[in-house]
């Protein structure tokens, strides 16, 4: 998950400095709102390593 | 060889692994959690009125609420992750459809401040409701990342139906819409009161 969290974040990031690249308006501030969105996911995976327990990653009968 | 061997042997290569466990790995996740708004009428109506009310308030706040809204809903997942109490969940997030739809109804021009804090006031009920569900998710950072993402594509449909607008009689169709979505509300925040 961390390296997850690691690649949303360096993504979120470098689309925030495509954003300031770009000369077009419209598509500087959509670049923007995207950015945000994959910041915020960064953000929510950075939370969930920090949950005691995740039910969803523990071995079930299967694993 | 004998039918008897040629059945047991068909039947041994036709036999699949079993298949409880649907819906696990990362793209489960993903899919399970992109899935929970667009599965959730009261979600879905909420999340495109944030988009639809954003096209209608204008720059800045087109971009500034679906910003804001899932910004906010992150940190309303996190409290309901931590399962921190906070009553009233299923009233506040009908609540949301009710308030946003009748804002759009009615054209309602906001200042930023008071719509930025309409929208992240009815973001932290709406990640809370993701919140709780996450951490038993098949896979949690996938469950996120879908609900986030699908979050942020209800806001684009709603921003793309609010162009609707620049159209001749556009805005009484939106308008409609909104009231339309404010009934829906009307009627979540009826049966959330009333179960």
């Amino acid at each position: 998950m961390r390296g997850m969290t690691l690649l949303c974040g360096s993504l979120g990031l470098a689309v925030l400095l495509a954003a300031s690249w770009i000369g077009h308006r419209h598509l500087s501030l959509l670049l923007r709102v995207v950015s945000s969105w994959l910041l915020a996911i960064t953000a929510l995976l950075t939370i969930l390593q920090c949950l005691p327990v995740t039910p969803g990653y523990l071995p079930d009968h299967v694993e | 060889m004998s039918s008897k061997k040629l059945g047991a042997l068909w039947l041994l290569l036709a036999s699949t692994p079993a298949v409880a466990h649907t819906g696990t790995g990362l793209a489960g996740g993903f899919a399970a959690g992109f899935a929970h708004p667009l599965t959730g009428l009261d979600h879905l109506l909420a999340m495109m009125s944030v988009g639809l009310w954003g096209a209608f308030l204008g720059r800045p706040l087109i971009y500034a609420l679906p910003v804001i809204f899932p910004g906010v809903m992150v940190l309303g997942a996190a409290l309901g992750m931590f399962a921190v109490p906070l009553p009233t969940v299923e009233t506040g997030v009908a609540l949301s459809v009710l308030v946003l739809g009748a804002c759009i109804a009615l054209s309602l021009r906001a200042p930023v401040w008071v719509a930025s804090a309409i929208v992240a006031v009815f973001g932290i009920f709406h990640g809370y409701a993701h919140g709780r569900e996450l951490p038993s998710a098949a896979d949690p950072a996938g469950y996120s990342v879908g609900f986030v993402l699908a979050t942020g594509m209800l806001h684009l449909a709603g921003i793309s139906i609010g162009l609707l607008n620049d159209i001749p009689r556009g805005v009484l169709v939106t308008r409609s819409l909104g009231g339309a979505i404010g009934v829906a509300g009307g009627w979540f925040l009826y049966r959330a009161v009333v179960s």
